[in-house]
């Protein structure tokens, strides 16, 4: 299996605090690898590294072999990074279709200026195809002219993660999808989250407190504390390790 | 959703639609007066009676005019601006918008009204009064106050000196009389229907005047100032410096310090330039600048122990206030004038109608009055000299005849055959006037005290000699 | 060894010379990281709110014959502080959770505003050779030499001792007292400030007094320094000011003091030597004519540019801002609702054309082409700050360009005048896109920041050089274009070519607009982050809508001097201009076109139909029953427009979108209703 996405030996300070310490992890091609750990572990951080909206001083981050480490985010989003967002970030003023066609425009550069010319800028047929497969795998058809604003929470992470897909990404950083969402909606996104990656094939590496999504969905697992990796390896085993325990509930003893 | 506050949108509609309306309707309501009317349109035949005009004309130029009554009463149809009873002038000038601070618009408003009153005293011209309209540009809107006097034909002639005289050459494309100051030399060259007071002035070029009062003063090493932002500032110096390289060796006068690129507004002082005159030797200064900046020049020298070098002040004269409250700092300094000082003999010369008619008005006795009591003299004769049956064509025609007119007395000879085309660096001659005269008077405990001899208070030269000399005192009063 | 001793004593001269200047931007810098550390506001009025003192000083002292003393007393210890009282309980307590760039547009109004309003109030007008004084008694006269080389006024040695005095004093109470400590608190979080039992509001109004009686202390000290009581000196003072300020990352009062001294130490220095090495080295002629102007703009260009750390956006990251509700959006693309609104409005546009071009006199003609021309500007203005987001505070510049390229190929050069205009468009957008490669690292602020810098730039150095602003502008007469057999001589038909040029620019912001760049910029402003992520590259989109912007102010300045006949600059593009016309687009709705079209409509028209009462004229049926209070100052275009401004804050759609907006809500109000009402009816039950 091929990795698709690492991080070898990341740190990352802030004004000398330490976020993350020399965190290193693999992602392989298709795999649905979950990070875990406590509120303030670092994973957001470890996400923004990944992509490139925090500089990385110490460690690489690799991309199907490559180092992205100096790249800006829109380079490394190009060669096949995606990612969804923990406080929810929609483009105001769209429609979904538009987040869709502007998130396939900006992965194929082509003489735009012609083609709005002739087109008059409304969407091409090739990307109102793609956007309705993608849609339809999402479960959204149906709300491809809703303004955004109109969307429930739920249809809103959808749609983020449907923007990402219109990429075409090797990889989707998935950022507490759940957060805000309820059982039934969460169950929800778990069922069509397996349908879409088992459909398009890309790799995952999903943060979440949701311990049942976690463990429906991902095959392995790396538990983060305090900018620390603790453990990993399968998911089931790392639920399970003293150190899950002690990064969630504490090392206390009660008498 | 939060409520949007409805009130200031609908008030905004609103007054977008009335702008609209408005705007339509007064177009239509303006094209009615002005469509047709084009400021030239008396149909008379320039070809016979123009000779006939010319011929009396050219001696109006330098005659003294009399008592009155002034010309002849006959009915004239569609000339812009003249009825049976009045003509129409518009003053075209800046007024508070000013962001220098002068008075333009007031003082040039005394001097045309001050002549206006006069001549209409004595029965005014042709029968008719002379009614003044004094029309501010408001700094930035020349143009359109231009485009509205073209097409109101309302008026005859337009005298002003603004700031931005952009809407100028509108009105002299326009066919009507233009009179300006030497402020608007650069567009008045070669136009046949501009004029300023004492024709059309070349900035760049080396003048005689500049040496005398270096020499009068005993100075043998000149600082020269200009502001980098204005090319009108940059020629003055250019012109400056010119003059000392021409005629200073022979004087025993050089220019040692020429600075054309002060900060406009002299954000960070002058601290810098005046040390470097101070080391250069400096020992007199001309100045192509604003009488604010002058002030600042003026403390940095007193600060540097460079109080008593002497200084040319730009357009200070009569402004008595300025000279009475910096009488310390202007102490020495020299004015230099292009008319008669009134220092001088008033005798003989219309200088003495204007100081009773200003005085009568309690209007200031300045620079901009008296170059616009000029102007207006200019235009009385152009009019008188048309005949009863003028036109705008045919007051410049006479203007144009005349070869030696002094505004009663109050400049050297202008001879405007020649002298719509200004001098040039090359040829100092072949346009120049007759005598190329000049007066100056010098700030002695806060007053304007004369140089030179009051009966003849002009310093005059002669263009065609190569070399300077001392200039001949002369009198352009009536014998 | 006389040599050396005596350049030493020069340089020791040229440092001493360059206090008094250096103290004055050391003062308004001071005052503007003041303003900036305890209220959280980039206060660009800050100048004006100094004039207005410095105004009131004078009439009080000179005019009411009150006394140096009394008089300051008045409008530095009374009026300065209730300004900033009045400042901030009206405006800028509402504004707290607005985004950065609104509060900035907002202090541009009110650096329109204030200066025309207080001259107003208090009857002010400004006279040539009188000049300002200061606070102390023979402020101008008495001089001091401490080291026997140049000596100082009295006016000159207060001020530099109250900046000492001021900034250490500021600088204790910030790091000492609790004071500063809650002004910051509550620049950063005012919810969480209140959480802890601290009226964010009182706390707020005190630091608007404070930070404005800095204001009225500075104008009235640095006043004697100036020629003239001019606003115009206010406002470029600064400009000066930030740049001193950026040394100091806009939050350090120390280097906001050594930075503005500095800065005139620097000039003073340059002044001096400069001059003697071009004696030497005629080469450096060039460089001498044009480096001393620009130090300032150069120096604020540069720290922005390369200093790190100011990057961070500015704004507050207030962990409680989410508590508020989401501001309400509007579309800022017209949809389907909007056709036949849209067909009306086109309609009545050209009845309006047809009307002028038949009926019209030359004077109306006229102005109505200088708005079309505007017409044009103001879209660049749509482009740059509608759609991406950016204030730009050059496009002055950028139509200046365009009306020189028309001076300078068209008429001194007899190239075809249309031609020349497309040729400025180009080079236009070939220095926007350029100035806006070189600060795509930077966000909001100070991207307005280094474009008022390189407008100032353009102003104090380009324009002057021959082969641009060229030798003799006075009597240029710029050629009409001859398109076969039609001669634009005519203005009628000039004014039609501009309308069709317009047409042509708007129809080009429209697909802009709805183009991939477009809705990149779109994306950019709804979330840039989200937008980076899926590939969307910031700085590519927002270099080609400045380059847009470019070209659209360039085309639209070549074709005001066309219809002109000459360039008029300091009329037409002045710096401080090209700030009112940002005021005026967003008063309108810098989102759309229609609302640029508007704005130039009201710019031009508004002093014609309106301050000269014309339009009461005509409702009233006669000129003669204009009331007799018309015509009003043409500040009072200022002062409304600038007012204007707060509004945009609280509603940065722009007047046109908001009446859209209600109108939509509206009828969905009204196609609720009809259900409830149909549905009522169904069931038989009172709706």
């Amino acid at each position: 299996m091929s990795t698709v996405l690492a991080t070898r030996g990341v740190s990352k300070y802030f004004s000398g605090i330490m976020a993350l310490d020399r965190v290193t992890l693999e992602v392989n091609a298709g795999e649905r690898v979950g990070l875990i750990g406590p509120n303030g572990a670092g994973k957001t951080t470890l996400f923004n590294c990944i992509l490139g909206v925090l500089p990385v001083e110490v460690g690489e981050v690799e991309l199907n072999g490559e180092d992205i480490t100096s790249l800006p985010v829109h380079h490394r989003a190009r060669k096949g990074i995606g990612r969804t967002f923990q406080q929810i970030e929609l483009f105001a003023d769209s429609t979904v279709r538009d987040h869709l066609v502007i998130a396939y425009r900006a992965n194929r550069p082509r003489w735009a200026v012609v083609h709005d010319l002739l087109t008059l800028g409304r969407p091409r047929p090739e990307e109102m195809e793609a956007s309705d497969d993608v849609l339809e795998l999402l479960g959204l058809q149906g709300l491809a002219d809703e303004p955004v604003e109109r969307l429930s929470l739920g249809q809103g992470r959808l749609l983020e993660v449907a923007r990402t897909l219109m990429t075409n990404p090797d990889v989707v950083l998935l950022d507490e999808p759940s957060s805000g969402l309820d059982r039934r909606e969460t169950a929800a996104l778990a069922e069509t989250l397996v349908e879409i990656q088992a459909e398009r094939g890309f790799a995952v590496l999903l943060v979440e407190h949701d311990i049942e999504l976690v463990s429906s969905f991902t095959t392995r697992s790396y538990l983060l504390d305090f900018g620390h990796l603790l453990t990993s390896g399968p998911t089931e085993e790392v639920m399970a390790s003293p150190e899950m325990r002690a990064a969630y509930l504490g090392t206390a003893v009660v008498a | 959703m939060p409520a949007i506050r409805s009130g200031r949108s609908t008030v905004f509609r609103l007054l977008a639609l009335l702008a609209a309306m408005a705007m339509l309707f007064s177009a239509c309501g303006n094209s009615d007066d002005g469509d047709d009317a084009s400021p030239t349109t008396a149909a008379t035949d320039n070809g016979d009676e123009g000779d006939e005009g010319a011929a009396g004309g050219a001696e109006i130029g330098s005659a003294v005019i009399g008592e009155g009554p002034h010309g002849e009463f006959e009915s004239i149809e569609g000339v812009p601006g003249v009825t049976d009873e009045e003509i129409h002038v518009a003053l075209l000038s800046t007024g508070d918008a000013n962001p220098i601070g002068y008075c333009l618009l007031q003082c040039q408003a005394d001097g045309i009204q001050a002549y206006f009153d006069w001549r209409n005293a004595q029965g005014g011209i042709h029968g008719r009064q002379l009614v003044l309209d004094v029309i501010d540009d408001e700094f930035a809107n020349n143009q359109l106050r231009a485009a509205e006097i073209i097409d109101g034909g309302e008026h005859f002639a337009v005298i002003g000196s603004p700031i931005m005289g952009t809407g100028f050459i509108d009105l002299t494309d326009a066919g009507v009389p233009v009179f300006a100051s030497a402020v608007q030399s650069d567009m008045a060259n070669g136009v046949n229907n501009m004029y300023t007071p004492v024709g059309t002035v070349c900035i760049t070029c080396p003048a005689k005047r500049n040496i005398w009062p270096v020499k009068d003063s005993g100075a043998s090493k000149v600082g020269i100032l200009g502001f980098g932002i204005a090319q009108a500032s940059k020629d003055c110096v250019a012109g400056q410096k010119a003059s000392f390289d021409k005629w200073g060796g022979p004087q025993g006068i050089e220019a040692v310090y020429v600075n054309d690129d002060l900060p406009y507004g002299l954000p960070n002082g002058v601290g810098p330039e005046v040390s470097a005159m101070k080391r250069a030797g400096v020992d007199f200064i001309m100045t192509c600048l604003d009488q604010n900046s002058v002030k600042t020049i003026e403390e940095e020298l007193s600060r540097q122990d460079m109080g008593d070098v002497p200084l040319v002040l730009p357009n200070a004269y009569g402004d008595e206030e300025y000279l009475t409250q910096n009488a310390e700092l202007l102490e020495g300094d020299y004015i230099g004038l292009m008319y008669r000082p009134l220092e001088a003999n008033q005798a003989g010369t219309d200088l003495e109608a204007l100081v009773e008619q200003m005085s009568a008005a309690g209007s200031a006795i300045n620079d901009w009055a008296i170059i616009s009591w000029i102007n207006a003299d200019q235009l009385f004769r152009g009019l008188l000299a048309a005949g009863p049956q003028f036109d705008q064509q045919k007051v410049v025609d006479s203007i144009n005849s005349f070869t030696a007119t002094t505004s009663g007395g109050l400049t050297h000879a202008i001879d405007w055959t020649r002298q719509h085309n200004a001098i040039t660096p090359d040829d100092l001659v072949t346009n120049a006037p007759a005598q190329e005269c000049f007066a100056y008077v010098q700030v002695q405990d806060g007053k304007a005290v004369l140089m030179g001899d009051a009966d003849k208070p002009h310093f005059c030269w002669d263009p065609a000699d190569e070399d300077w000399k001392e200039p001949v005192p002369t009198s352009f009063a009536a014998e | 060894m006389i040599l050396a001793v005596s350049v030493v004593t020069d340089f020791f001269q040229a440092v001493l010379q360059g206090v008094p200047p250096g103290t004055v931007y050391a003062l308004v810098a001071i005052g503007f990281v003041l303003t900036y550390k305890t209220s959280g506001v980039f206060n660009f009025a800050f100048g004006a709110q100094a004039f207005a003192s410095m105004v009131l000083f004078h009439k009080a002292a000179d005019e009411w014959g009150w006394g140096t003393v009394p008089a300051a007393i008045l409008s530095v210890l009374i009026f300065a502080p209730l300004l900033g009282f009045l400042l901030e309980w009206a405006v800028f307590r509402h504004l707290r959770t607005a985004p950065p760039l609104s509060t900035l547009v907002v202090s541009l109004g009110l650096t329109v505003a204030i200066p025309s309003l207080v001259t107003i109030l208090l009857d002010f007008s400004p006279k040539s050779g009188s000049s300002p004084h200061g606070v102390v008694p023979d402020g101008r006269t008495v001089r001091y030499d401490p080291f026997g080389v140049y000596p100082f006024s009295r006016d000159e040695l207060v001020a530099t001792i109250v900046a000492i005095v001021a900034v250490l004093g500021l600088a204790a109470l910030f790091r000492f007292t609790p004071v500063g400590l809650m002004m910051k608190a509550v620049v950063e979080s005012p919810r969480m400030t209140e959480l802890n039992g601290i009226s964010a509001d009182r706390v707020s109004a005190g630091a608007w007094a404070l930070s404005s009686f800095f204001a009225g202390l500075a104008g009235v000290l640095i006043a004697p320094r100036f020629t003239t009581f001019s606003a115009n000196e206010y406002f470029n003072i600064m400009v000066i000011a930030i740049a001193a300020a950026a040394v100091g990352k806009l939050v350090s009062l120390p280097w906001a003091f050594g930075g503005g001294l500095g800065l005139g130490v620097v000039i003073a220095l340059v002044s001096t030597f400069l001059p003697r090495w071009t004696d030497e080295f005629a080469w450096l002629k060039p460089v001498q004519e044009n480096v001393l102007p620009s130090i300032p703009f150069v120096v604020l260009f540069g720290v922005i540019v390369f200093v790190p750390g100011l990057r961070k956006a500015i704004g507050s990251s207030d962990p409680l801002a989410g508590v508020d509700p989401p501001r309400q959006n509007v579309a800022s693309v017209i949809t389907s609702a909007g056709w036949m609104f849209l067909a009306l409005k086109a309609v009545l546009l050209l009845g309006a054309v047809a009307v002028v071009y038949t009926q019209a006199d030359r004077t109306w003609t006229l102005l109505v082409t200088q708005a079309v021309a505007m017409g044009i500007i103001f879209l660049s203005i749509t482009i740059i700050t509608g759609l991406a987001g950016q204030i730009s505070l050059c496009q002055g510049a950028f139509a200046a360009i365009g009306a020189f390229a028309v001076y300078q190929l068209g008429e001194v050069r007899g190239m075809s005048v249309l031609v020349a205009v497309v040729i400025g468009g180009a080079i236009a957008a070939a220095v926007a896109a350029a100035l806006s490669l070189t600060l795509r690292q930077l966000t909001g602020i100070w991207v307005a920041i280094a474009t008022l810098a390189f407008a100032f730039f353009f102003d104090a150095v380009l324009v002057k050089q021959s082969w641009i602003g060229g030798d003799s502008l006075a009597r240029s007469r710029i050629p009409r274009p001859v398109i076969g057999t039609i001669d634009f001589q005519d203005d009628s038909n000039f004014l039609l070519l501009a309308v069709i040029v317009l047409a042509v620019c708007a129809l080009g912001v429209y697909l802009f607009s709805r183009g991939t760049t477009g809705r990149k910029l779109r994306a950019l402003g709804g979330s840039e982050i989200a937008a980076r992520s899926v590939g969307i590259s910031p700085s590519r989109a927002r270099v080609a809508a400045f380059a847009l912007s470019g070209f659209l102010a360039a085309v639209g300045g070549g074709m005001l001097v066309i219809g002109q006949g000459s360039v008029n600059y300091g009329t037409s593009f002045v710096p401080f201009l090209a700030l009112f016309w940002l005021i005026v687009v967003v008063t309108f709705g810098v989102r759309q076109p229609s609302g640029a079209i508007v704005a130039a409509a009201f710019f031009i028209l508004f002093e014609s139909v309106f301050l000269k009462g014309e339009i009461f004229g005509w409702i009233l049926r006669g000129e003669d029953n204009i009331p007799s209070f018309f015509p009003l100052a043409p500040d009072w275009r200022y002062i409304l427009f600038g007012l204007g401004t707060i509004q945009y804050a609280r509603h940065p759609e722009g007047v046109l979108a908001m009446s859209a907006a209600k109108r939509r809500a509206r009828s969905e109000r009204r196609a609720a209703d009809k259900v409830v009402v149909d549905s009522a009816a169904e069931l038989g039950t009172p709706a």
